[in-house]
């Protein structure tokens, strides 16, 4: 039991937890749609972070004698009605955006992942509580039940990703608890258990990391959806008010104006599209990468 | 067969009931007096009484919520803080509008996508399998409004071909169809794609090949017909979709359907109105996804033989 020799090198090396990443890693970069994602993202992460080098105007300093003009070398991407430089306010509002989307997921994902680890885990009456309620939270289509929580709530930031987070819950805790149910049962997890290990240690440092890879891809494609619902709110008016220089808030402002002015409408779409493309395209390759059958 | 409908059935329930019941506390969610939200600042003291007393809002919540039930079996879902009328002859003439709405997106949704599914499939890896599967990664990246309204600017304003909003003429039924068919017609289309490459791997369709059968009969007889019972799935979930997004593809094309309905009772902080909506929209979604677990069973033998 006690020689080495039976150690053989790549067992130590699979007992590594890094060489996991690594090879999610190497697998993410061999698949084309996770690294484009992935390029696209980081393009915009560094847009928000350095936004205030990049904004050529002040997002907010209207400029009435200057409004309406279209693309130029001031202006890049023209001018807004109240004369403000649309350009700027894109780079403005990039971190807004990826706010939104990350937090309202993360805070989603943080309470959906553990309902649905107790759930997967203890099963009988705890499972059936807790799945019916999420059943009756994806009884509303898409953006109906947020819809629901910030016109109670009020329009705002903060409103809007407590009414993403709650919509987010139920997406993570049945994706969870599914995976849970797949693993629950393998050797390795009665051996922890026949080991007399707590069940909060096996919940969250054996099980959670076993069936964190379909998390992660949802996570991303989450962002995605979290992104577009929340442009979407703010489009309706009920999200990030005016003059916040919020994408669909801007795309809100600038829709009854556009017949004369497109550029109002085209510039801050494009830059949603693209933020969208990088989280769909990121979850898309990670999937694959992380897929057990599409392992070559 | 009859047993899984009405096993399903059953299951609808506590679902239905839990969709009235998240419908009924958004009111409580309003924070301050839910009262002086609706009825204004301006409101009196009388005025105040008036709207607590047609919501019961001075009763228990357990005895808030009974009413509400005992109405809504009756289809009551009360009247308008602000116009007085019943919601359900606010909702009922916009339903419909909305329904038929969904109804060309999911044409328009269903036709591209298996085209271009299929498309995709019949030749993988080609570089029409990557362009159409990339077309569909944007498709379902654009946020339905903006593509709306550049659709909008594109063939109503710059070209002039259709007309730029409302409902009821023909020509205005294309814009919003297409609005709000992309996206779900590049889920089906990924969805077919996928559906495709798995059966045309299996057995039977290399002994249909192998039999002699031409190319276009294996695909259309034998591998899409069997590809199609996942895809179904999919283009039930998207029609609930659909009664979403029309709250959005509404307001770009001035529709009057149950999205305006919804978005100008938030702005008028017209909650009754608000729950009603809700609930139809939810109830209509979980409806069509028994209808569509129902019909998954009848496509999907197998299952039923398991």
């Amino acid at each position: 039991m006690g020689s080495t020799v039976n150690q053989s090198p790549e067992r130590e090396e699979f007992a590594k937890p890094e060489s996991r990443f690594k090879s999610l890693l190497k697998r993410m970069i061999r698949n084309k749609s996770s690294l484009i994602g992935a390029c696209i993202l980081i393009f915009f992460l560094l847009i928000a972070a350095f936004a205030p080098f990049l904004m050529t105007h002040d997002p907010n300093s209207t400029d009435v004698l200057n409004d309406f003009q279209g693309p130029s070398s001031e202006n890049w991407f023209g001018t807004d009605h109240n004369g403000r430089d649309i350009f700027s306010r894109i780079i403005y509002g990039t971190h807004l955006t990826l706010y939104v989307g990350t937090v309202s997921v993360a805070v989603g994902a943080v309470f959906g992942i553990v309902l649905g680890l107790l759930a997967g885990y203890y099963g009988r009456i705890l499972d059936s509580i807790i799945m019916r309620v999420a059943d009756v939270l994806l009884a509303f289509p898409g953006i109906l039940l947020a819809l629901a929580i910030v016109s109670a709530l009020g329009p705002s930031l903060n409103n809007v990703i407590i009414a993403l987070a709650i919509y987010n819950i139920p997406v993570f805790a049945r994706i969870t608890r599914g995976s849970v149910l797949e693993v629950k049962d393998v050797e390795y997890i009665q051996a922890v258990r026949a080991l007399g290990a707590k069940d909060a240690k096996i919940l969250f440092q054996h099980l959670l990391p076993n069936v964190s890879s379909p998390i992660i891809v949802q996570a991303s494609l989450q962002v995605a959806t979290s992104i577009l619902s929340a442009a979407g709110l703010s489009f309706l008016g009920l999200g990030v008010q005016p003059p916040t220089p919020e994408w669909g808030a801007m795309l809100n402002s600038g829709r009854s104006y556009m017949w004369d002015n497109p550029h109002l409408t085209l510039f801050p779409g494009i830059a949603l599209v693209l933020v969208v493309l990088g989280f769909n395209m990121l979850g898309d390759g990670l999937r694959d990468a992380l897929d057990p059958r599409s392992k070559k | 067969m009859h047993i899984f409908i009405i096993r399903r059935l059953l299951q609808l329930i506590p679902v239905i009931i839990g969709v009235t019941l998240v419908a009924f506390l958004i009111i409580q969610l309003i924070p301050g007096d839910a009262a002086q939200v609706m009825a204004g600042e301006a409101a009196s003291e009388e005025q105040l009484e008036q709207v607590r007393e047609n919501l019961g809002l001075n009763e228990p919540l357990y005895v808030q919520y009974g009413l509400f039930l005992a109405d809504l079996a009756q289809f009551d879902l009360g009247e308008s803080v602000r116009t007085g009328q019943p919601v359900m002859e606010l909702v009922a003439p916009r339903f419909w509008i909305t329904l038929e709405l969904a109804f060309w997106g999911l044409v328009v949704a269903v036709s591209v996508g298996l085209f271009l599914g299929i498309l995709a499939a019949n030749k993988q890896n080609s570089f029409r399998d990557f362009g159409t599967m990339a077309a569909a990664v944007i498709g379902l990246s654009m946020p339905n409004f903006w593509l709306g309204l550049m659709l909008m600017y594109v063939f109503a304003n710059q070209l002039g071909w259709l007309p730029t909003s409302g409902w009821g003429d023909w020509q205005q039924i294309f814009l919003p169809a297409i609005t709000m068919g992309t996206a779900g017609a590049a889920i089906i289309a990924r969805m077919t794609r996928s559906a495709m490459l798995e059966v045309i791997g299996e057995d039977y369709v290399r002994t249909a090949r192998a039999k002699g059968v031409k190319e276009r009969f294996v695909i259309y007889k034998h591998a899409l017909r069997n590809a199609l019972i996942p895809v179904v799935t999919v283009i039930g979930l998207q029609f609930g979709y659909f009664l979403s997004g029309a709250v959005l593809t509404e307001s770009v094309f001035s529709i009057n359907g149950l999205g305006r309905l919804v978005v100008d009772a938030i702005a008028q902080r017209d909650f009754p109105v608000v729950q009603g909506t809700v609930i139809v929209l939810a109830l209509t979604f979980v409806f069509v996804n028994f209808v569509v677990d129902v019909l998954y069973r009848v496509l999907n033998k197998r299952i039923e033989l398991n």
